[in-house]
């Protein structure tokens, strides 16, 4: 079995669609509270207390509305993490537990060398100071000790 | 369970890194036509069809359209399933439900990818699959997701990166028996550890490539005296939507595998799967993830998977060989890669899987991963 030889003939094509999507009516509370009084939020369940950054529509264990907020963060633990290396510059991502948390949030790690990253390590939140309303207004995690907002 | 389901015919393309011989729908129609050719039936035999594939590899939204010129379905009831990675599972699954249900006698299903359509951006098509508001602007593509979790998975139990290597260094060996494989040219510990680091600890041979191929798989209530392999377990398990939700508690990131496995597990009959298996074709889109989700399917305990392959348990004439074909690290057509598993399990308890057949293999375990770390599990046997 080989592939036989066909005429190489194809046609190319890009497309290009710009989307809006809505953040909704959590989303939408949680991110009004990060960029307008650089607070982090995390949504309460008020019948099993799970806290969940980002906010979402029901709580994901048990179903209810959750429409508690408490200040989570700015600090966390690292839960895992990893550097990639396909761009100029190699680029950490980990997955961070604010306290106050049960769930976890993925980003940019930053200011940390590869060799000093470390499941378990305490992080901070460090914060754009140019706010949009998006979660790149958490501009990424850094170790902690130094600033929350520094960008 | 409602209708015993066999499957009676498993067909597969030539797996490579471009088929540019040939279109889309020739590319499917390769595989259907095989598929009949092993079940001994016409194209007249088939009730329904489901067939499906990640779309934007393709850029084609409505691809059933497309499809109908390689599947036959025109006149017939023919459904698309896109699940991502686990298109090609959920297919078998969606086939089998349709005839086990009695709705059908015999659905085919057929899965399919042409990734060098859109060729060096499958992260791009990966990354649009996941939520824009909180995880697009921040996630790394599929290679980093992966890799955060095999940091977890090293650093919890201390396995070396030489471990991982010894995983697609018997998948290339496997996959040079199979001429459907894309990548069949043998590994050493040396080239997989020399290769590119993509992001920690996953290096560019640790990781599956990206092929064009499809799959299809014929399954029936009335194999009458067709060589049969039986479903004989059944079961999915979805996931919450962030890499931060799987993670919590962080005991493993794809415990949807366990759950799937287990209920599978009871409706076959299987209490130890390590002894009742006879081979295994798993989703491994990456070497850590064929350690770690072994042990999710209690395959060995935690922590244990490097043994397992260091020992050679898991070799072509191991106790339990895992992925004769080669696996997802030698072919992943990420439509078809799904259904390959189901397509090269049938196979093997059917006896037909020449070169890479497991001597006397009468049941066999094949899965199905995608999307937030959400799993599909079917188990086949010779007997009903």
């Amino acid at each position: 079995m080989d592939i036989p030889d066909v005429e190489p003939v194809a046609v190319e094509g890009r497309i290009r669609i710009p989307y809006r999507w809505p953040a909704g009516k959590a989303g939408g509370r949680f991110l009004a509270a990060l960029r307008d009084e650089s607070r982090l939020l995390g949504q309460r369940c008020p019948k099993c207390a799970r806290v969940a950054v980002p906010p979402r529509p029901r709580c994901l264990s048990c179903g209810a509305v959750a429409d508690e907020w408490v200040p989570v963060g700015p600090e966390g633990e690292l839960v895992s993490w990893t550097v990639a290396r396909g761009g100029p510059a190699p680029v950490a991502w980990g997955l961070v537990r604010l306290d106050g948390a049960d769930t976890g949030v993925l980003h940019r790690l930053l200011d940390v060398a590869p060799e000093a990253l470390k499941s378990g390590m305490r992080m901070r939140a460090v914060l754009d100071g140019r706010r949009t309303g998006q979660i790149t207004d958490i501009a990424g995690f850094a170790p902690a000790g130094g600033a929350t907002c520094n960008r | 369970m409602g209708e015993r389901v066999a499957i009676v015919g498993a067909g597969q393309t030539l797996h490579r890194s471009r088929r540019l011989d040939v279109s889309a729908p020739e590319l499917i129609d390769e595989a259907v036509q095989a598929a009949l050719t092993d079940a001994g039936m016409g194209p007249d035999g088939i009730d329904a069809i489901v067939v499906g594939n990640m779309e934007h590899f393709e850029g084609i939204h409505l691809s059933d359209l497309w499809a109908v010129e390689g599947t036959g379905g025109v006149g017939k009831p023919q459904l698309k399933i896109a699940t991502g990675g686990t298109t090609g599972s959920s297919l078998s699954q969606a086939a089998y439900y349709l005839v086990a249900s009695g709705a059908f006698r015999t659905v085919l299903a057929v899965g399919w990818e042409r990734l060098s359509d859109s060729e060096g951006e499958t992260t791009t098509g990966i990354v649009t699959a996941f939520d824009p508001i909180y995880e697009r602007p921040t996630l790394a593509g599929a290679v980093s997701g992966l890799a955060i979790m095999a940091c977890q998975y090293q650093s919890k139990y201390g396995t070396r990166p030489e471990d991982a290597a010894e995983v697609v260094i018997q998948a290339r060996e496997n996959a040079l028996r199979n001429p459907h494989a894309h990548l069949r040219k043998p590994v050493t510990t040396a080239e997989v550890l020399a290769s590119p680091m993509l992001s920690t600890p996953m290096r560019y041979l640790d990781m599956c490539p990206t092929s064009d191929g499809a799959a299809a798989v014929l399954f029936t209530s009335r194999p009458g005296d067709r060589s049969a392999a039986w479903v004989r377990g059944v079961s999915g398990a979805h996931n919450h939507v962030y890499l931060g939700d799987v993670a919590e508690g962080a005991a493993s990131f794809l415990n949807t595998l366990t759950i799937a496995a287990e209920r599978a597990y009871k409706q076959a009959g299987v209490t130890s799967p390590r002894e009742q298996f006879d081979v295994v074709e798993m989703y491994e889109p990456c070497t850590w993830a064929a350690l770690e989700w072994a042990e999710s399917l209690g395959l060995c305990a935690k922590g244990q998977a490097a043994r397992l392959w260091g020992e050679g348990t898991t070799r072509l004439d191991g106790d339990l060989p895992v992925n004769p074909s080669g696996g997802v690290l030698c072919t992943n057509p990420i439509g078809a890669t799904g259904l390959v598993r189901v397509a090269e399990g049938s196979l093997q308890v059917r006896g037909r899987a020449g070169e890479r057949q497991v001597d006397g293999a009468r049941l066999a375990l094949t899965t199905g991963f995608g999307g937030s770390f959400w799993s599909e599990v079917m188990i086949l046997g010779r007997d009903a």
